[in-house]
């Protein structure tokens, strides 16, 4: 099969190839200033007052809903393999496991990762390792090359083409992979050693309509500093308890961006990733729902690199909000069949996790800013905003919602047992003001920039421990 | 050794039994017109209606001097007249908090003792309880308090065994909901929080109480202890700081609490009449009131279960810090009536009375989960026997004090009601201008007329433009007459409006006086213009 140059497999109205415009945005805002200005007009009530009303009133579903989410995560069927299931493997009998790691400008870090794949429990033989290489980034090919790594590990050259980014690269070696099932790792990536007979296992456990398993991600520099402790507690609710719970409602899953296990044949015949997405992973997971299939969870955790540094950490989450608003437009540019296909409920979910995503951090810091002028000046204006009505569900959502979301990456960190991390969960407020910039950034980015992919800096623990 | 395996079972019936044996006792009650007995309860069921009912309605009507969440709970019914006048709009959900309590206790006892008798056992000292019965049936928080301090204990013991998050979280909230419903349950954070690292540094040990072993495991498990801690203590210090967070938002000040004229101590002191209280710097006579009031509201068994409790303390084990828990209240009021922060009267001891005697209710769990463990210390089946006999003949004799109860009541409510219902007849319509910072919430109930027709304190600026010049707002003005004491303790915090200025109403206005003693009605004729 020839590959195209930019390795899109999946028609362009599913892909983020073509942008929203601004022409289309400013209509859409022109539409809906219009139906404020209209309200105003009919029934004399401020549109500022509705906005603030139907946010509390998201803010308050939001609320609720995650806390459905994780009292039904321990219901939720997270795939448990124990040992013993693990020695009955007959490994003889085992099919061939594909394995794809794209590299770019990582060569500092990816020795930890080549170590931890070769130490891994699979039999080599039907080890498939794709190492994917950017055309232009000689010294990690140079490295790589160098390396004399076993035959099982294959080296694949990306084309310098447009769009740049990992979904591309993840296409062009999807083409040469051998195994019946795929995986991702990233370059800093530390999985666990018996992932992939666990995956496989699970493969075997679950109904065939599941096609991807997704294994929980954590953080290996987790005390490295208060950034990293933040982003740990985020990561240890968000994969331990608002992942299954998504999952044991069968809800659609954005999937993390490594460490998830596909059977290969169906991932082709969907077309793989969206080469122009820059969070391809949470596009995939939405499009595997739609097209009737599901994605689990399992019990094995593949530790990564923490950012560690603000500007950085900046860097990746705008790609990520970025990525989140491109899957958002992908997949409402015909609502109405997106909503056949997800079904009302997953629609919701749908809108709430992945359309709401990008908005709430620029809200927070919205209302914040507000509650701080109150404080400062008790100005009537505020106070005029919030009616009676509007006032204790905000009030409410304000000390409540937020004390509930602190609380629950709390309970994150005492689920994997973090107990020194539980402290600076009080400092979530903190974290998510970062968020909001983020999410400024990426807005303005998905206008000016769409497809650039913010190249995250890894190793930076790494440099500091040598 | 018996498994929980029906403890749904047993816990479904355990709640509809005591749901039923609640209304049976609460119609007795309401048969004979006590559910109002105490002026709290009609406070309570006031403060609820006036969010929905009042010249402002709103959550600001909840106050700032009693946590809020029995009122909050109450708002379900008081909405409506029938339930709201009679008082069952705070029997109702009391109710349903005394079945919650009897389900804990029997939940909690089966996780100590993993015996079905002596659960039953506990659940009976409990449930039969006469007092308890009464405050399950009437507006008060009492039942409130009772239920979180037992569900915040048994969670923690139940976290302590099974080691999952969600038992701690429920402890944990427990504590926080406890919060919302006395000032009394605060301390108990601090308790827990010693509890947390007892267990970690002593009993996880196998209760080493070297100082070396102590700091051994303290640095041992540092990160341990402190992520609990922190985990555990968050939602209750979330709560505390919610309401300073509310009062300082709504009410302007986030002491108000300690501050406002109605604050615990100002009233108690006023209220009680006593200038010196006697337990105030005087350790033994503070142990000795206490003791009596919760002799006289629990029982004589709790003399018995002091003893227990002082053998079980031989061996310091989880299931012993846990009843110590129960048994902190004791430790809080003797505390609390040595510093002089409260006050109790108790009918065998000067100053004679039952002023506040209630307190000594919330011990009923110390007592009840504390009288089983006899049967875990004497292990002979003839023994077993008798005394289960006695206990049996002293339970029944403690229950059959019902026919001879009598919960304390106001002095003052017959007088009261007949003021309230000469209001009633008097009044012609128009708004009433509640001339005092006191809110005559017991007048306002029984008189029926709407509470959005008063102005009282808590609708400022009204009440304050009202003060000075009534007739813009009122047809009617409520002159409250202080006391002496009343008048020492608070006239200075109520500002600039008593009596003596109610008197230049005479002048500024044409006025109708109808006096009810301490209580005047005056109704606004015409503007005096000479």
């Amino acid at each position: 099969m020839k590959v195209k140059k930019d390795a899109l497999f999946i028609p362009e109205k599913y892909s983020a190839k073509n942008n929203i415009s601004v022409r289309t945005i400013g209509l859409l805002l022109l539409i809906l200033f219009s139906i404020l200005l209209g309200i105003w007009l009919l029934f004399g009530i401020n549109p500022i007052i509705i906005f603030i009303g139907l946010t509390t009133i998201y803010y308050l579903f939001s609320l609720l809903f995650k806390l459905y989410l994780v009292s039904n995560s321990k219901n939720s069927d997270i795939l448990k393999i124990s040992e013993k299931d693990i020695k009955d493997i007959n490994n003889k009998k085992l099919p061939h496991y594909s394995i794809l790691i794209p590299l770019y400008r990582e060569k500092e870090i990816v020795k930890q990762l080549l170590a931890e794949i070769k130490n891994m429990d699979w039999p080599k033989d039907k080890l498939d390792v794709k190492i994917l290489l950017e055309e232009d980034d000689k010294d990690t090919i140079g490295y790589i090359k160098n390396e004399k790594l076993p035959n099982y590990f294959d080296i694949i050259i990306v084309p310098n083409s447009y769009p740049k980014t990992k979904p591309k690269a993840l296409n062009v070696g999807m083409m040469r992979i051998k195994g019946k099932y795929v995986t991702i790792y990233d370059a800093e990536d530390m999985p666990e050693k018996d992932q992939l007979k666990k995956a496989y296992l699970s493969f075997q456990k679950l109904p065939k309509d599941y096609i991807c398993i997704q294994a929980k991600l954590n953080y290996y520099n987790k005390d490295q500093n208060w950034l990293t402790k933040l982003f740990t507690s985020e990561y240890a609710t968000w994969f331990d308890f608002y992942l299954p719970g998504l999952m044991s409602k069968n809800y659609p899953i954005p999937l993390g961006g490594t460490s998830n296990h596909f059977k290969a044949d169906i991932l082709k015949k969907i077309g793989a990733w969206d080469s122009y997405n820059v969070t391809e992973d949470c596009d995939l997971g939405m499009r595997i729902h739609r097209l009737g299939y599901k994605i689990a969870i399992m019990d094995s955790t593949t530790w990564e690199e923490a950012n560690s540094e603000i500007d950085n950490w900046i860097r990746q989450r705008s790609r990520w909000i970025k990525g989140y608003i491109q899957t958002f437009i992908v997949h409402m540019r015909n609502p109405r069949r997106t909503l056949k296909e997800f079904g009302l409920e997953n629609f919701i979910v749908f809108l709430f996790f992945v359309g709401a995503s990008p908005v709430t951090p620029i809200l927070n810091l919205f209302f914040w800013i507000l509650t701080i002028v109150w404080f400062l000046t008790h100005a009537s204006f505020i106070q005029y905003l919030f009616p009676p009505m509007i006032f204790y569900p905000a009030l409410f959502s304000l000390y409540f919602g937020n004390f509930i979301i602190i609380y629950l990456s709390m309970v994150g960190c005492i689920n994997r047992e973090f107990y020194n991390i539980i402290k600076w969960s009080l400092l979530s407020p903190v974290y998510w003001l970062l968020m909001a910039f983020a999410a400024i950034k990426a807005s303005w980015q998905m206008i000016v920039n769409p497809h650039f992919w913010e190249k995250t800096k890894h190793g930076l623990y790494l440099w500091k421990n040598h | 050794m018996e498994k929980p395996l029906r403890s749904k079972t047993d816990s479904f019936i355990i709640f509809y039994f005591t749901l039923i044996l609640g209304i049976i006792f609460a119609f007795w009650i309401l048969s004979r017109g006590l559910i109002l007995s105490y002026s709290d309860a009609i406070y309570r069921l006031s403060i609820a209606r006036s969010i929905i009912d009042s010249l402002e309605p709103g959550l600001v009507n909840i106050g700032g001097i009693w946590p809020p969440l029995p009122q909050i709970v109450m708002l379900i019914f008081v909405w409506n007249d029938f339930l709201f006048y009679s008082g069952l709009a705070g029997t109702i959900p009391s109710l349903i908090i005394f079945s919650f309590s009897c389900v804990l206790i029997y939940k909690f006892a089966y996780e100590m003792f993993e015996d079905k008798k002596l659960s039953l056992l506990s659940l009976s000292i409990y449930a039969a309880n006469i007092n308890i019965l009464y405050f399950s049936s009437v507006p008060m928080s009492e039942i409130y308090s009772s239920l979180f301090l037992v569900s915040s204990t048994y969670y923690f013991y139940k976290w302590t065994i099974d080691n999952k998050i969600s038992s701690l979280i429920l402890a944990g909230f427990s504590v926080m909901l406890g919060t919302f419903v006395r000032y009394d349950l605060w301390p108990l954070l601090l308790f827990f929080v010693l509890l947390i690292i007892t267990k970690f540094t002593i009993i996880d040990s196998k209760i080493d109480f070297s100082i070396k072993n102590f700091i051994k495991n303290l640095r041992l498990n540092y990160h341990k202890i402190e992520g609990v801690i922190i985990f555990y203590a968050i939602p209750a210090i979330f709560g505390i700081s919610g309401w300073i967070f509310y009062s300082w938002i709504i009410l302007g000040d986030p002491l108000y609490f300690l501050n406002s004229v109605y604050a615990a101590g100002h009233l108690d002191i006023a209220s009680s009449g006593l200038v010196n209280l006697p337990t105030k710097y005087n350790l033994s006579r503070s142990i000795l009131i206490y003791s009596s009031a919760v002799i006289y509201m629990v029982g004589p068994i709790f003399l018995l279960s002091i003893v227990i409790f002082i053998y079980m303390l031989r061996r310091l084990d989880m299931k012993t810090l846990s009843i110590f828990i129960l048994f902190t209240p004791f430790i809080f009021y003797i505390f609390s009536l040595y510093a002089g922060n409260g006050t109790i009267r108790v009918p065998n001891f000067f100053p004679y009375g039952k002023w506040n005697i209630r307190y000594g209710l919330i011990m009923l769990p110390f007592v009840a989960l504390t009288i089983p463990n006899i049967f875990m210390i004497i292990t002979s089946k003839i023994k077993k026997k008798i005394i289960f006999i006695i206990f049996g003949i002293l339970l029944i004799n403690y229950s059959f004090l019902i026919f001879d109860f009598q919960p304390i009541e106001d002095q003052n409510a017959p007088s009261i009601k007949n003021l309230a219902r000469e209001i009633n007849r008097n009044y012609d319509g128009g708004k009433i201008l509640v001339a005092s910072k006191i809110i005559p919430w017991e007048v306002m109930y029984y008189s029926h007329i709407p509470y959005k027709e008063y102005i009282i304190l808590n609708n400022n600026p009204i009440w304050n433009e009202s003060i000075n010049f009534p007739s813009n707002h009122s047809k009617w003005i409520l002159d409250i007459e202080l006391n002496e004491l009343e008048r020492n303790y608070l006239i200075e915090d109520f500002g600039k409006f008593s009596e003596i200025e109610a008197k230049s109403y005479y002048v500024k206005y044409n006025i109708q006086t109808i006096n009810y003693g301490k209580i005047k009605l005056l109704k606004i004729k015409e503007l005096n213009r000479s």
